[in-house]
């Protein structure tokens, strides 16, 4: 009998790759579930069963549930949607007769920077400075108070830098680089806890196979240790700047006004760039008008040539420890399916692809 | 924005087809030429009645059809915004019936199917006009009118980028199958995009076409097509969010437009160092309506004209603006392209994800 798993967030660039690797490689029949028949658009270049559900309806999400052996949990969003989905999510896997729920997680709930020994034991606290984070940890800890009054298995997966095509690390990068926004603190030699998006999708085709998990949260990596200075180069040479071009701005107190460390929380500026031009003109017109009312004059002359590092990347481009992989090893079986000098090789080719102006 | 016209009496029309196309643009213009007494909209259909009931809620004198051929009976004129697969079938029915068509793009799935419904139009004597709005941008006129001039000289290279996320409002899942649409981004904004090359710089010599469809639509493509001394290069795309823009390169000069901007161009002589950012102005007032220095149509103002002018062509008996042969010579493009398709190449997948890609791009849905 063929393993099907529905995918929720299947038109994100997790979502959407672990439906191609799936559907490509046959380990897994895919079942993607998208909140909008729009938002189908690249998945169904694949003749599939693509179902429309709201990942907080209960309803819905149980009938497109049906016969799926396994839910991978992909779905991007804002607070209300991390915290949302989970309980419609949980309830309709389990009376759909699903087996497993595996939830994509973050190695951020461990902070930017963890400490050095952090693993998937160390205990996580949801007062960090940074909301996300915060909210990451009270899912993982939501999900577990689920887990035990059902029956439906929780496997948690923690990535923590997801780099490849459509990623805020990949296209994100290119798109600051274009825009002459992009920056390093600290030269980027800080160590980058990166994953290649294959590799995440690797690990998503053993957590939904290996037996004796259920519960059990796994940092997942590349092979290699690398620093953010080897994940942006390939990028910003590919696109004709040089490593010296990106400055190294001072760093954006903690406690910024919240529209302005929004603007720098990669899931929302993901998130954003999705939107259609119209609704994405509005709200830059929004800000830029939130802004002209807030500052003062002598402060917009200023911040006009502004460039500020975020609190959180700052964190994480000056991390010291490199989160360890051993009990994904251990107990998946995980080992990288791709090279770090391939995973960029790959990007790079993809932003060519994508249209971005590539240097030959 | 409505042309005035001799004609008294409202043509009367009808709809087909009450979905997001007719919602947030046919609604709108079909309630200006309402209000400057050019129709009078008696009657609409969709097989959802709540989309019909909704579009006639808003005008008096509609109501809603029972079944499609309800809306033949009195209207002179139909306007046919429902899915593609279902415009041979209704367009031709429409004829057949001595009702004037207006059919949003593309004209039909198949040259077949289109060469019927010319057939039918030629047979019934009746008028077929093809939504192709952005023949009705005045940008879009501006560039053909530049051309026509040689201002930038012989072409000698065309290129363009358009697409990004879907965020068209579709009703289901079914939207993304070759049976119901027709294909994919090509058969969507690709029409656009082919009827303006054509429109501009005539039938090409050859295409070349790729994309990465693999069982399913596809959701990016790629189209070269052959000139006699260029090359235009299509890429659409349902996937990613690029700047949707236009560059044509002559000999003498070179000229960027934004996709779908009814207003702006640029324009630069090749080797230059500034460029000339331009918003286009009407030259001719229209003395009920406008100041000489009116600004032109913007997107919806044009959605407007071209219902307008193809009523105003019925009105005065003579021709569509943009006839449904038009349509009928981008349906033959895009016959050719997934005729001769090939897998795009994906470099982001490893050999084995490849080859099994290029076996599911041989069997389409």
């Amino acid at each position: 009998m063929s393993h099907t798993i529905a995918v929720l967030g299947a038109n994100g660039f997790i979502g959407g790759r672990t439906v191609e690797m799936m559907r490509l490689l046959g380990w897994a029949e895919p079942r993607p579930l998208v909140r909008r028949a729009e938002a189908l658009a690249h998945v169904c270049r694949f003749a599939l069963d693509a179902r429309v559900a709201d990942a907080r309806d209960e309803t819905a999400l149980r009938a497109a549930f049906l016969g799926c052996q396994t839910v991978l949990h992909a779905v991007a969003g804002d607070r209300h949607t991390i915290l949302g989905t989970l309980e419609p999510v949980y309830r309709a896997a389990h009376q759909a007769g699903v087996k497993r729920l595996i939830y994509l997680s973050t190695a951020s709930v461990h902070g930017q920077d963890p400490a050095p020994g952090t693993d998937e034991t160390s205990p996580l606290s949801d007062r960090q400075p940074i909301a996300y984070n915060n909210f990451k940890v009270r899912a993982e800890a939501r999900l577990s108070a689920l887990r035990r009054a059902g029956d439906v298995e929780i496997v948690i997966l923690r990535p923590g830098i997801v780099h490849g095509p459509k990623s805020a690390w990949t296209a994100g990068l290119a798109d600051e680089l274009l825009a002459g926004q992009a920056y390093l603190v600290g030269g980027g030699r800080g160590i980058c806890n990166s994953i290649y998006i294959d590799n995440l999708v690797h690990a998503i085709q053993l957590a939904a196979r290996a037996p004796h998990i259920d519960g059990q949260a796994f940092l997942v990596s590349d092979a290699e240790q690398v620093t953010w200075c080897d994940l942006c180069r390939p990028i910003v040479e590919a696109l004709g700047f040089r490593m010296a071009d990106l400055p190294d701005p001072p760093v954006a107190a903690p406690h910024r006004p919240l529209l302005s460390r929004l603007r720098h929380t990669p899931e929302l500026v993901a998130a954003y760039r999705r939107l259609p031009e119209p609704m994405r003109h509005a709200l830059r017109a929004g800000y830029a008008s939130y802004r002209l009312q807030r500052d003062k004059p002598e402060k917009k002359a200023h911040a006009r040539n502004r460039l500020e590092a975020s609190h959180e990347r700052a964190l994480l481009h000056q991390c010291g420890y490199r989160l360890p992989t051993t009990r994904a090893k251990e107990r998946l079986g995980f080992e990288p399916i791709v090279t770090f000098p391939e995973a960029v090789r790959r990007s790079v080719a993809w932003l060519k692809f994508a249209g971005y102006p590539v240097v030959d | 924005m409505v042309e005035s016209s001799d004609r008294c009496t409202p043509v009367s029309v009808a709809i087909a087809g009450c979905g997001a196309v007719t919602r947030l643009y046919y609604a709108p213009a079909l309630a200006a030429l309402t209000a400057a007494g050019k129709i009078e909209l008696k009657v609409a259909f969709d097989p959802d009645r709540t989309s019909a009931e909704a579009l006639c809620s808003q005008f008096k004198a509609a109501r809603v059809a029972d079944t499609f051929s309800d809306c033949l009976n009195g209207p002179e004129v139909l306007i046919v915004a429902s899915p593609p697969h279902f415009h041979a079938e209704q367009v031709t029915a429409a004829l057949t019936a001595g009702l004037h068509v207006f059919c949003e793009k593309p004209l039909a799935t198949n040259s077949s199917d289109a060469d019927r419904m010319l057939t039918a139009a030629k047979q019934s004597k009746r008028m077929l006009g093809v939504g192709l709005i952005r023949r009705h941008l005045p940008a879009a006129r501006m560039i053909r009118d530049l051309l026509a001039a040689d201002v930038l000289g012989r072409p000698r290279r065309v290129h363009c980028f358009e697409g990004g996320p879907m965020s068209w409002p579709v009703h289901s899942p079914a939207y993304f199958s070759r049976s119901l649409s027709g294909g994919g981004v090509l058969q969507d904004v690709g029409t656009h995009v082919l009827d303006l090359l054509t429109w501009w710089f005539g039938p090409p010599l050859a295409v070349d076409y790729e994309d990465d469809s693999m069982g399913g639509v596809e959701a990016n493509c790629r189209v070269v097509l052959d000139y006699s001394d260029f090359q235009a290069v299509v890429r659409l795309s349902r996937d990613w969010q690029q700047p949707n823009r236009w560059f044509i390169e002559g000999e003498k000069s070179w000229l960027a437009w934004n996709a779908n901007d009814g207003r702006d161009l640029e324009l630069g002589t090749c080797g230059g160092s500034l460029t000339l950012s331009a918003a286009l102005k009407c030259n001719t007032s229209n003395p009920q309506r406008m100041r000489a220095s009116h600004p032109v149509h913007d997107f919806n103002a044009s959605f407007e004209n071209q219902i307008a002018s193809f009523i105003n062509a019925v009105h005065g008996g003579t021709h569509a603006p943009v006839p449904g042969e038009v349509g009928l010579d981008v349906v033959r493009i895009i016959d050719r392209c997934y005729a001769n398709r090939r897998l795009m190449h994906m470099p982001w997948l490893s050999d084995a994800e490849f080859s099994q890609a290029l076996a599911l791009s041989e069997n389409l849905t």
